[in-house]
């Protein structure tokens, strides 16, 4: 009996607690002023590249010769460029290919970055291996990189994703394999193995999860990179193919004109420039919610 | 009691290659463990009980490491088994726990989750099952509640409960031996009694050998039955308790008992210290290697190291004066 009601009144107060711990979390997530105004960002950016094509009036290629550099109106918000397309309607539909390639490459990178990082941080020798090729990939400027990758596979948004992922795996292989070392001399994983878990069972499940926080942290910011690799890539020639509107592409186009019609690079410029500024506060934000270390004691 | 030994530990020793060369952390030491049995190993801190006991496992990067000697566990030879042959020892025969609960729990996953990985190791069950055993587990070492904390993570437990999963964790394939690497330590001492009390229970009731490794004299005499010293990677002293405490033959082993605060003490008197500190493993004194910090070592502890020699019934000292040594110290305490 006595140890029955004690238990209930353990269940209460473990509830109490939990919803306590959550109310934190809630507002520290909401005092993280830069968290919060990426967050804001990003999902209005991923919204607007979701449903954005659904509603928007006019389609992002087709021409009206007779409407060319037509200026920001109210029927054409960003205006029209030299094939009197509408630029919103292409930045909204640049939004879905450059944040998808975003997405692919963090996806990709940070898969790929896991593995390397991990098995390197485990494996003496093959550290050695894939740190060598790591450092050679990193001495390259990723954008000329990129570039020459693209020259070779050519131009199809999946090589886009393939070239820019190879550039940006290291960067995430780093955090990773610093972490995993940390993590390999915890006692945590010491005991594991006194429990006979063979390698594999100790980095995958070990020490992988553990890397996770600061894995996502480094995948936001590879995110941001990814736009601006791609529109790099694109405004150079290198990237997607036109006439598919991405960022890069609608700046490449407009780059002619830029003193005849500054809209064409004004708008598809700013709107890089937002992707960016929230993919890093976010990520910042991110930081300092996931690392306590990095964190600052701020009121 | 049981007397079959289970393990035997025969010239075990152990190198490490660093950079300033390599360095013997465990050098020629040999005991036997039996069915049942509480075997106390004690010393200072860097005296080699830890590196023994993770030795008898493999616990260290074999790359870095040389094993020499032989462990023997039911007829086969340990540091000669192939690494995947060894993952089954691990754990399944052999268990061990560590010295602070905490750290060795894997932070990110409930504890219920990690005492069904400790048993889906080894054992071809299904994660009901495992599960159900992970009930019967938390109920054996004595954690209230079961159903509730199995879902639990280690931050959300005591000090105390989480040093009950590890032995949880060590009892869930039922090994025959297990090793308690300073199980107390991090631990209050209320706590301490406690889980003390259950691993002795443990030990009755599963019939497991446990090494338990300690630097608390106090708590060998309560529930070892056996103890070995270790001093600079040396065994210096073994024997069964009750002669180790009425006839501490090593001056090593009598400076350790002095050492223990007695509630009968005179308190103005400052407590007792063995002069000195345990040399660096790089630097190994010459000669016995407690000479330099012995009340009674003379030219011949200086310059040759003595053997392990018995004196009895199963008490073996390494010692040259070993006998004369013992007399006076009883002369001391007298």
């Amino acid at each position: 009996m006595t140890s029955s009601t004690e238990n209930i009144d353990l269940h209460a107060v473990k509830t109490a607690l939990r919803k306590e711990h959550n109310s934190i979390l809630l507002r520290q997530i909401m005092s993280n002023r830069s968290l919060v105004i990426g967050f804001v960002i990003i999902a209005f950016l991923i919204l607007v590249a979701l449903f954005g094509p659904l509603v928007i009036a006019h389609d992002p290629n087709a021409m009206n010769v007779l409407n060319r550099f037509a200026p920001p109106s109210a029927t054409h918000w960003f205006g029209t460029d030299n094939l009197g397309r509408d630029v919103l309607s292409r930045v909204i539909y640049g939004a879905r290919i450059s944040m998808g390639i975003g997405v692919a490459v963090a996806i990709v990178a940070s898969l790929a970055g896991l593995i390397v990082g991990v098995y390197s941080s485990y494996y003496t020798r093959l550290d050695h291996l894939l740190m060598r090729i790591s450092d050679g990939i990193m001495a390259f400027p990723g954008l000329l990189l990129a570039l020459a990758l693209m020259a070779a596979l050519g131009g199809r948004a999946s090589n886009v994703v393939l070239a820019v992922s190879i550039v940006a795996t290291p960067y995430i292989a780093r955090v990773v394999r610093s972490e995993a070392l940390a993590l390999k001399e915890q006692t945590f994983v010491e005991a594991t193995r006194a429990l006979g878990a063979s390698d594999t069972r100790i980095i995958w499940r070990h020490i992988a999860p553990n890397t996770l926080s600061s894995l996502i942290v480094q995948a936001t910011f590879i995110f941001a990179e990814a736009i601006i690799v791609e529109a790099a890539l694109s405004f150079l020639g290198a990237g997607i193919p036109p006439p598919a509107p991405s960022w890069g592409n609608i700046l490449s186009d407009g780059k002619t004109y830029i003193y005849k019609a500054w809209w064409m690079t004004f708008f598809p410029g700013m709107t890089i420039t937002i992707a960016i500024i929230g993919l890093n506060l976010f990520g910042d934000g991110l930081r300092d919610l996931l690392d306590p270390h990095s964190s600052k004691t701020k009121n | 009691m049981n007397k079959d030994p289970i393990l035997n530990v025969k010239e075990l020793s152990t190198s490490f290659k660093t950079e300033r060369g390599v360095v013997t952390a465990v050098d020629g030491v040999s005991f036997d463990l039996s069915k049942g049995e509480i075997l106390g190993v004690v010393g200072e801190s860097g005296c080699g009980k830890s590196a023994t006991a993770q030795s008898i496992l493999r616990l260290y990067d074999e790359k870095q490491t040389i094993h020499k000697g032989e462990v023997w566990f039911e007829g086969q030879e340990l540091l000669g088994m192939r690494p995947s042959e060894m993952d089954k020892v691990r754990g399944n025969h052999i268990s061990m726990i560590f010295q602070d609960p905490l750290s060795s729990l894997n932070p990110v996953f409930t504890i219920g989750n990690q005492i069904a990985e400790a048993i889906l190791i080894h054992k071809k069950v299904s994660k009901r099952e495992a599960y159900a055993r992970v009930l019967e587990l938390l109920r054996l070492t004595g954690i209230p509640a079961p159903e509730k904390r199995v879902n639990e993570y280690p931050h959300e437990l005591s000090g105390g409960m989480r040093q009950r999963v590890m032995i949880a964790m060590a009892l869930a394939c039922e090994s025959k031996v297990m090793i308690a690497d300073e199980p107390t330590t991090a631990l209050d001492v209320t706590i301490q009694a406690q889980i003390m009390s259950m691993i002795v229970e443990l030990n009755q009731k599963l019939d497991m050998g446990v090494i338990l490794i300690t630097h608390d004299l106090g708590v060998v005499a309560e529930v070892c039955t056996r103890v070995v010293v270790m001093y600079l990677g040396q065994v210096v002293e073994e024997a069964d308790v009750k002669s180790l405490f009425t006839r501490p033959l090593h001056p090593y082993t009598q400076g350790l008992m002095k050492s223990i605060p007695q509630l009968d003490c005179d308190r103005s008197k400052p407590l007792h210290v063995i002069e000195g500190t345990v040399p660096s493993l790089h630097h190994i004194p010459e000669g016995c290697r407690f000479a330099p910090r012995c009340p009674f070592a003379d030219d011949l502890c200086r310059s040759k190291m003595p053997p392990l020699e018995q004196y009895g019934s199963g008490q073996k000292a390494r010692c040259w004066h070993a006998e004369t040594i013992s007399e006076k110290g009883e002369a001391i305490r007298a």
